[in-house]
């Protein structure tokens, strides 16, 4: 692996830290959240006040939003909006967009990726948040069936709800429930990018969603890690855009019948899908569509991973080979 | 202050100089110049060491109040010069030619490392890196992996 290094600022562990890689002073802001570890990192001032401040403003956004878009939270307004047995269901300008930005990414992938199969993921069995240590991939790929990629749901759920934002309203048929995921975090990074974009440079590290730029245009590395053993695979050089990966490696167990189960399912079988690709990174010039096109292309499988990745990207198949796409168009 | 306080001890007190002598008259003068002369530098020693105390506990206060805000990462000027050094730099490239051709270059690395970054591509399963300069700088690498 060849990894170059020019001094670039290196991320604090654990709390806000402030370095410098002159001339530029970068605020950084990481901490738990989706799931995972996300990061903060600004430099400059601008809307929300000096670089610090600005990213503490962001830390605190996507913690509240990780409250309200849960699954797993009774008190989410995701729950409370899959509960309600209200067809039509006032909801907040956020949970407007989201729903607006679900539809549209199942939309554009044909209904692979269908922000309505929850209870396909729950009789897979995730149905809590996931703190365990996942099922080590090379195990899990040894004890997965035949591959095959993916294909929509004959049911195709999501055609069902709609969304008025001027109007505040989600209207689907009770019972149809939605499922924020990754395309969530995809669009918190692209909500926050719509502020910190004014700063001379930011990146936002919504657990492997990453959206960044900025008016200084520096040049961002953004580093793809393997699913394998987190070795970083490839280095995208960028000045703006959203980079998201979508991998069968981090949340995944076995389920009752000693099967290997993870959270990317096959519409279409309603089964965690084994396509022969265990992870994809897609760029995009916004996060929420990166977030869409790397799933997408996942489900897809080797042959037809290619045709969403026309931002560029990056596949890891199941034999830890992978291809890198190039990013011309971000 | 105490009454035990040596510093009250040696304030004078009112008629002690003038006191009569044993033997009913009255002191001499240069006695009691002397005695008036020692409870004064008694005083200015007092003075002098209550001043010298205050000073030194004052700046071991400030002092450490500034090495707490400097460990903990809370460097007001650092944060003041980078907003100032942007700003500056904001307004080279609004004003000057030369500026505008360095935004260029630095457009024209970005194109360079998407590029390289096509170049690598071709080559499958090795590992690769793209890499460009930037007149401009580089930001902190960000990972981005399945979650």
């Amino acid at each position: 692996m060849i990894r170059e290094d020019r001094g670039a600022a290196t991320r604090g562990g654990g709390r806000a830290t402030c370095v410098d890689p002159a001339p530029h002073v970068e605020a950084v802001e990481t901490f738990s959240c989706f799931g995972g570890e996300c990061a903060v990192l600004v430099i400059g001032a601008g809307p929300a006040g000096r670089a610090r401040e600005a990213a503490t403003r962001a830390k605190r956004g996507l913690l509240n939003w990780h409250g309200q878009f849960s699954r797993f939270e009774p008190d989410s307004e995701l729950s409370r909006l899959n509960g309600d047995p209200r067809a039509t269901v006032p909801v907040s300008p956020a949970m407007a967009r989201f729903v607006e930005g679900a539809l549209g990414a199942a939309e554009l992938t044909n209904g692979l990726v269908d922000p309505t199969l929850v209870p396909e993921i729950e009789r897979a069995g995730y149905v809590r948040h996931f703190d365990s240590a996942p099922v080590p991939l090379a195990l899990a790929l040894a004890l997965a069936a035949d591959r095959s990629p993916a294909t929509p749901s004959p049911a195709a759920r999501w055609r069902e709800v709609d969304v008025d934002r001027g109007a505040g309203t989600v209207t689907r048929p009770p019972g149809v429930r939605l499922d924020s995921g990754g395309l969530a975090k995809g669009m918190f990074g692209d909500v926050l990018a719509a502020v910190l974009g004014r700063y001379e440079s930011f990146a936002i590290d919504a657990a492997g969603d990453v959206r960044f730029g900025g008016e200084a245009r520096l040049l961002r590395p953004i580093e793809v890690a393997s699913p394998f053993d987190e070795s970083v695979l490839h280095v995208f050089e960028l000045v703006s855009g959203a980079a998201a990966t979508s991998g069968i490696g981090k949340r995944s167990w076995l389920d009752p019948d000693g099967r290997p189960a993870h959270h990317l399912l096959d519409p279409g079988g309603g089964r965690p899908a084994f396509t022969g690709i265990v992870q994809v990174t897609a760029l995009a010039p916004r996060a929420m569509e990166a977030e869409a096109l790397s799933k997408a292309a996942l489900l897809s499988g080797p042959a037809g991973a290619r045709a969403w990745l026309s931002h560029g990207g990056l596949v890891v198949y199941d034999d830890a080979t992978f291809d890198v796409i190039d990013p011309a168009g971000v | 202050m105490t009454p035990h306080d040596p510093s009250m001890r040696a304030l004078p007190v009112p008629g002690a100089g003038r006191a009569p002598a044993p033997n009913g008259a009255r002191p001499h003068v240069s006695t009691l110049v002397a005695e008036r002369l020692s409870a004064r530098r008694r005083r200015v020693s007092v003075i002098r060491r209550r001043v010298i105390a205050i000073a030194t506990a004052m700046f071991l206060a400030t002092s450490g109040g500034i090495f707490v805000q400097l460990v903990t990462g809370n460097d007001p000027a650092l944060v003041e010069a980078a907003t100032v050094k942007a700003a500056k730099a904001e307004a080279n490239a609004a004003s000057t030619a030369a500026a505008t051709a360095k935004a260029q270059a630095a457009k024209a690395a970005a194109t360079t490392a998407t590029t390289n970054a096509s170049t690598a591509s071709s080559s499958g399963s090795t590992s690769g890196s793209s890499s460009a300069n930037s007149s401009s700088g580089t930001a902190s690498a960000v990972t981005t992996r399945a979650s």
